[in-house]
């Protein structure tokens, strides 16, 4: 934390010129985009939004095919052999993981302006997503027993959806900790503001995903389902 | 190019003219020579949808072709958008063929969905790797690659797979049903003529998907509840010597674990019901006659038959296998 | 959109024809691009000079030798494909042959189409993407030229992962589409382990290949190319490659959770433990069918583009055809349960999608007519790609109509799993997207290769392939009917099937001819064809506009693109010479590029590019392992390939080029 913060303090001074310059012209005239010159859309933002759509889309067919399956299940759902999900766990994980957008959020907000704030913030992000992933091992903890990946079709997509969910949450966090490293060396500053924006949009998909994911995989399950 | 455009005209011609001739051989199980209400429609469909087909082709191809032979030599470019030619022929023609062609599926869709009347009887047929077995509800009977119906009569399929999924069709009389697993899918059908069609298994389902064919038999009504009568009863009692020594040979060997013979010990049930094997026209769904010499060959040595079939080499001496044989045969 | 007439107020003056009738020889080198090249040529010659020998061979992240790359080697996969067919007709010519066992033909069938689609057609697009796509739209690179180079990487070891396996004696035996529990419990060894590994690892080339396809077509436009200046095979590209990003989600999920049922006995498909069979095909259709499209789209926008320029005129109705294209791209998603007519799905379904099926007609008419309508109002110049061009209409309105009638479901119920289906679908596949190809290869080998080919020989080719096409495949039609059901490896006589069988074995010996012979044309064009002139064609498209071959940065100076028909209308071309001294057309100090705004085209900024590395490589190699790990049961050493992937990706992330850009 404290080699970023100086790392991030040298950096400042470096940008101070041409970054918070015409950051606070670019705000004057009620403009965001600052080191972006002069407009429009990188083609990192478009690639970007491409993943998301091919990511949301993925998601999107195997929260489909949970429904598919529970209302092509007969018995009840869950099974009659499964508990119904653990709640408590899974909310705590899916709210720190939406909580953690506004430190995402402002942190790009301050790396658009070359400040060194940026780095502790999304860094305050990161480490939600470490926590997101540890609280969904602990539920996996509680599910086991009675739920396993190959005992039912249920447990199979309750564990594989947040698995998988967990995987790119945790392939976020490395984006999130490549960029801190690279700020390290180089500075908050235009470099590195565009990294951590298309970043930051990734985040705001695992969290809204993960909202998805949790009234899906978790709360669904209580809506009906045993009969 | 032109040339191009003359041997596709002619593959044309040549696709009538063979079609309409197959249509009269009685023994490909040609989907134009249909003999029941699906069929039937599906065959009027086929029809009415080459003729609009072969006009569109023709349309098509004769202006193609023509553009290049008409516009090869011409000095004179029109600069104009045409847009009106691609509006007016792009999207009329096919919105009038869409129209007409959707209101031909709903009325096959409709006229497939329900029976004219209630279905005469039930028959249940299972798809194994690679046969059929068939139970004739409310009765004892149980069969194997042969399903028989009374004549002009609908009746009605329940279908079920055992283990992967296959396709029930018998392309002269009903369109293809998948077989799937834990899911009963249920149809009818309607046979118009007496006769034996040639079913097939039309979903790939592994090694011997093409040896997995069956025979439709339609009989009318008096010889169909006869021949479900001698179903239904257990099996003949052996008669000769051999056939004596081939019944208790087969009681006591590998066969009872995997083949049911009703009114003997013989109750395994990975194989076909053997009760009447006697009285089937092919043995294993249809891969060779039903006679002696077919079938002990294939008692013998069944992979050598049917490569990768569920039943294993029987390492037997001649004599038994010729004892199990005659048995086999009396079943009637 | 909607003002696309190149003749709006103030530009009535562009030209839409190429009225040329006497011209008979066309300048060696364009005057224009000969007068921007003697100012900056040499400058940029030195910036964008590429490492040679292995070295380059390994790091070069030049689309267009990347895009060669993709046609060589998809081209090999297809004839790969292509033998394995004929092996299946040889044993198909007559009744009862047993010259291969039944194993090996279902081995032969699963893999011939699962090449022929995922390793062949799409990828052959690709290739064509890769090397045109950003010359016609006027820029010097993709978007991500080490993206690029990855994904070229990654079908390179996806296409030899699969194609092992048939040397392997592993090789998938379940059909294409590997419908479950066929594929699942029923086959327990590894080969459709192969098949779900293989897809999978292919997918990620065919996703991140998408992505920067369409990220080019959008961003890199030569300035003044707005959306209705677009030319129409980019139109193809961009709808395929957005149709990728949505299709293949469903196939990589149902990939991952038949691996998972295999080898982690996972239920998703198991019916006894609550999952489902019938969940397999919709996930597989709901990418399978848009996938067709996919396969079609880009080989139509061939057509679209040799058409007007063989036909001397700008295409009529452009504003239909973009439309249409865009269309199919959209509505083929909603048609997926036609492959599935005979599941015994609810008549509400049937009904539906049989509407939805027929919809697709409209669109495709659409086009039709649009390049019928072009021929018909232009002067035909017939030459090799102009009659690959004509023979794709013929043959895929042939194979359209009989889609058309499997929109009406008794009648589907009734071909389906026959030769009916297999004669349908070689007449949209070979018809609409080989032929194209074809057409594609001639058109374009002056200039990929800097080499005119043989008129005569092309004309032979494009017989040859036609006839035997037909031949091949217009029987199957009969068969179909006749009641032979698809995927036998053997079939009885004396239901009058023998004769067509044997017809379509020696039209499929006939295709193999003119396979030959074609390559033999192209062998011949390199090692001996006359030199090509810049433009050959007279076309209208600015990959013209370049060198034959084109120097690596392309163009010079960035032209302004004043119309549809920029090679045409007179303005555009000397638009290079007008900007020859302004460095933001020319730049000439460093490897980089022009992006410019979604839908006008107009300048954002000067982007910088990277250059050569072999992190690409290194990131294929190391998914290459964790994927062969993975097949081979061994999951800690696939995690730390895994593992070490990411570190890999790491230090490419590290050295953006943007990082080191210039001030602006
Ligand atoms: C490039 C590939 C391609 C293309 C373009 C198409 C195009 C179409 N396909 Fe095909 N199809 C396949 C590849 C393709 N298909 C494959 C691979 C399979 C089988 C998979 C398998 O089972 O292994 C298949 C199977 C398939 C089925 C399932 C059959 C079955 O298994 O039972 C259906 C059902 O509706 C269908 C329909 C259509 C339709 C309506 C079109 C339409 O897009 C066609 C539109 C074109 C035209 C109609 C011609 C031009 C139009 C005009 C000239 C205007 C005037 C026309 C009219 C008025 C009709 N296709
Ligand atoms: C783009 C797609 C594509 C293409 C181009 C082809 C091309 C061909 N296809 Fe295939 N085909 C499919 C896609 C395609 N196919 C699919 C998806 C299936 C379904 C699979 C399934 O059921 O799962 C299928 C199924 C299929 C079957 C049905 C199998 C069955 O159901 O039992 C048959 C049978 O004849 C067949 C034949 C052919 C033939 C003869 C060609 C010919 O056109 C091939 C011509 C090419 C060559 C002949 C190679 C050329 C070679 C050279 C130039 C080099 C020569 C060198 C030497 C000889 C050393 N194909
Ligand atoms: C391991 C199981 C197994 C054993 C043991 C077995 N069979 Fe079979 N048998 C089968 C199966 C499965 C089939 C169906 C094969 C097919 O058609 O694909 C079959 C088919 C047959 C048929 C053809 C039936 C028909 O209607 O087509 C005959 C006859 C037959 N078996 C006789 C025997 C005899 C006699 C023996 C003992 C000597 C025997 N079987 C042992 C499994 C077995
Ligand atoms: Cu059973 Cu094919
Ligand atoms: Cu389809």
């Amino acid at each position: 934390m404290s080699d970023v913060h100086a790392a991030t303090t040298r950096a400042r001074i470096g940008d101070r010129a041409t970054a918070q310059g015409e950051s606070e012209r670019a705000v004057r005239r009620g403009a965001w985009p600052v080191t972006e010159t002069p407009v429009g859309k990188t083609t990192g933002w478009w690639g970007m939004l491409l993943f998301i759509a091919t990511e949301a889309t993925m998601f999107a067919a195997f929260i489909a095919s949970y429904y598919y399956l529970r209302f092509a299940t007969a018995t009840g759902w869950p099974p009659p052999s499964d508990k119904l999900p653990h709640v408590l766990v899974p909310s705590i994980g899916t709210g720190v993981l939406v909580l953690s957008c506004v430190p995402m959020w402002l942190g790009v907000k301050a790396a658009r302006r070359g400040r060194m704030l940026a780095a502790p913030l999304v860094t305050l992000a990161m480490l939600a997503g470490v926590a997101f992933v540890v609280l969904q091992a602990i539920d996996y903890l509680q599910e086991y027993p009675s739920s396993t990946p190959s005992k039912d079709a249920y447990g199979s997509l309750l564990f594989t959806i947040t698995g998988l969910h967990a995987f790119h949450v945790a392939i976020g966090v490395f984006m999130l900790l490549l960029v801190l490293f690279s700020s390290l060396f180089r500075g908050v500053g235009k470099a590195q503001h565009g990294a951590a924006r298309v970043c930051a949009m990734y985040w705001y998909f695992l969290a809204v995903l993960a909202v998805a994911i949790y009234v899906t995989v978790y709360l669904s399950p209580y809506m009906g389902g045993r009969s | 190019m032109q040339r191009c455009g003359r041997s596709m005209s002619g593959l044309l011609a040549a696709l009538v003219t063979t079609v309409l001739l197959a249509g009269c051989d009685d023994r490909s199980p040609s989907t134009l020579a249909p003999s029941g209400p699906k069929s039937d429609f599906t065959t009027m469909a086929w029809w009415i949808l080459f003729s609009v087909a072969a006009f569109v082709c023709i349309l098509i191809i004769s202006a193609t072709v023509l553009a290049a032979v008409v516009r090869r030599r011409t000095t004179r470019i029109k600069t104009g958008e045409g847009r009106r030619f691609v509006l007016v022929l792009g999207v009329i023609l096919p919105s009038l063929v869409f129209a007409g062609t959707f209101a031909l599926g709903i009325f096959g869709l409709a006229s497939d969905a329900e029976p004219p009347h209630r279905p005469a009887m039930t028959i249940d047929v299972v798809g194994h790797q690679w046969w059929w077995e068939v139970h004739y509800q409310g009765t004892d009977a149980v069969t194997a690659n042969e399903v028989h119906v009374p004549v002009g009569t609908p009746i009605e399929l329940r279908l079920v797979t055992d283990d992967v999924i296959h396709s029930f069709w018998v392309p002269q009389v009903m369109p293809k049903m998948d077989l799937l697993p834990r899911r009963v899918n249920k149809t009818w059908v309607t046979v118009d003529h007496a006769g034996s069609y040639r079913g097939e298994c039309a979903e790939y389902c592994g090694v011997q998907h093409a040896h997995m064919d069956f025979r439709l038999v339609a009989q009318p009504r008096s010889q169909f509840e006869s021949w479900l009568q001698q179903e239904e009863q257990t099996a003949a009692t052996p008669t000769t010597a051999a056939e004596r020594r081939g019944e208790q040979f087969f009681t006591a060997a590998s066969c009872a674990t995997c083949h049911t013979i009703r009114g003997t010990s013989a109750h395994g049930d990975v194989g076909p019901d053997l009760t009447h094997v006697g009285s089937r026209k092919m043995l294993a769904a249809g891969t060779i006659p039903n006679d002696t010499g077919h079938m002990s060959g294939w008692i013998a040595n069944s992979q050598a038959v049917k490569p990768g079939n569920e039943m294993p080499p029987q390492p037997i001496s001649p004599s038994d296998l010729h004892d199990v044989v005659a048995y086999l045969q009396s079943l009637k | 959109m909607t003002t696309t007439s190149p003749s709006r107020p103030g530009t009535e003056t562009l030209s839409t024809v190429a009225d040329d009738l006497d011209a008979t020889t066309r300048y060696d080198v364009l005057p224009e691009r000969g007068a921007a090249e003697a100012t900056v040529g040499a400058a940029l010659d030195e910036e964008w000079a590429e490492e040679p020998g292995l070295k380059g061979f390994i790091t070069t992240v030049n689309h267009k030798r990347i895009g060669r790359r993709y046609l060589v080697t998809a081209g090999i996969f297809f004839m790969f494909a292509g033998i394995n067919a004929l092996i299946m007709r040889t044993q198909l010519a007559h009744p009862n042959q047993s010259l291969i066992s039944p194993e090996e033909y279902d081995q032969l069938f699963t893999l011939h189409g699962t090449v022929m689609i995922f390793f062949f057609a799409t990828p052959m697009n690709s290739g064509f993407g890769n090397f045109f796509l950003p010359l016609m739209i006027g820029t010097r690179d993709m978007a991500y030229p080490r993206l690029n180079a990855l994904s070229y990487w990654i079908f390179l070891f996806a296409g030899i992962f699969m194609l092992s396996s048939e040397a392997l004696q592993w090789a998938p035996d379940a059909g294409w589409f590997a419908y479950v529990p066929l594929s699942n419990e029923y086959s327990p060894a590894l080969n459709l382990d192969f098949y779900a590994l293989g897809l999978l690892f292919l997918a990620v080339s065919s996703t991140i290949g998408a992505m920067n396809l369409v990220v080019t077509a959008l961003k890199m436009r030569a300035p003044g190319m707005s959306l209705n200046r677009v030319p129409l095979f980019v139109w193809g590209i961009v709808t395929q490659s957005l149709m990728l990003v949505f299709a293949l989600p469903p196939l990589d999920l149902a990939n991952l959770m038949l691996f998972l049922d295999r080898r982690l006995h996972m239920r998703f498909f198991d019916t006894a433990k609550g999952g489902d069979a019938v969940l397999w095909q919709h996930l597989f259709w709901l990418f399978g069918h848009p996938d067709v499209y996919i396969i079609v789209l880009p080989a139509m926008g061939i057509i679209s583009t040799i058409i007007p320029t063989f036909s001397r005129r700008s295409i009529i109705g452009y504003p239909y055809v973009v439309l249409a294209t865009v269309a199919t791209g959209i509505i083929s998603f909603g048609v997926w349960v036609h492959h599935m007519f005979a599941v015994g799905l609810s008549n509400v379904s049937l009904t539906f999608f049989s509407a939805a099926t027929l919809t697709i007609s409209v669109p495709a008419g659409i086009q039709m007519l649009a390049w019928i309508g072009t021929m018909w109002r232009g002067r035909v110049v017939l030459n090799p790609a102009m009659l690959y061009a004509m023979s794709f209409i013929i043959t895929f309105v042939v194979g359209g109509v009989t889609g058309v009638m499997f929109a009406v479901v008794p009648f589907d119920q009734q071909v389906t799993d026959s030769y009916f289906v297999v004669a349908h679908f070689h007449y949209v596949l070979f018809g609409g997207a080989v032929l194209p190809m074809l057409g594609g290869l001639f058109y374009w080998w002056p200039k990929m290769t800097g080499r005119m080919t043989s008129h005569a020989g092309g004309v032979i080719s494009c017989v040859l392939i036609f006839i035997g096409m037909n031949l091949t495949f217009f029987p199957m039609h009969i068969q179909g009917l006749l009641g032979m059901p698809r995927r036998i490896y053997t079939y009885p006589s004396g239901y009058g099937w023998g004769t067509y069988n044997l017809i379509e074995t020696i039209g499929a010996y006939l295709l193999a001819l003119g396979f030959l012979w074609t390559l033999f044309v192209f062998v011949q064009s390199l090692l001996s064809g006359p030199p090509a002139p810049d433009d050959p064609w007279g076309a209208n498209t600015l990959e013209w506009a370049t060198g034959s071959p084109p120097k690596p940065y392309n163009f010079p100076v960035i032209p302004t693109v004043h119309s549809l028909n920029p090679l045409w209308d007179g303005k555009t071309l000397q638009s290079m010479v007008d900007h020859r001294h302004d460095p933001q057309r020319t730049m000439t100090e460093h490897h980089q590029a022009l992006r410019t705004s979604e839908l006008d085209g107009r300048i954002e900024r000067v982007m910088s590019m990277p250059g050569e590395t072999s992190q690409p490589l290194l990131v294929a190699a190391f998914l290459t392992m964790t994927v062969c790990f993975l097949l081979a049961g061994i999951p800690i050493a696939a995690a730390v390939a895994f593992g070490i992937m990411g570190l890999v990706i790491g230090w490419w992330m590290w050295n953006r080029p943007e990082i080191d850009e210039p001030a602006p």
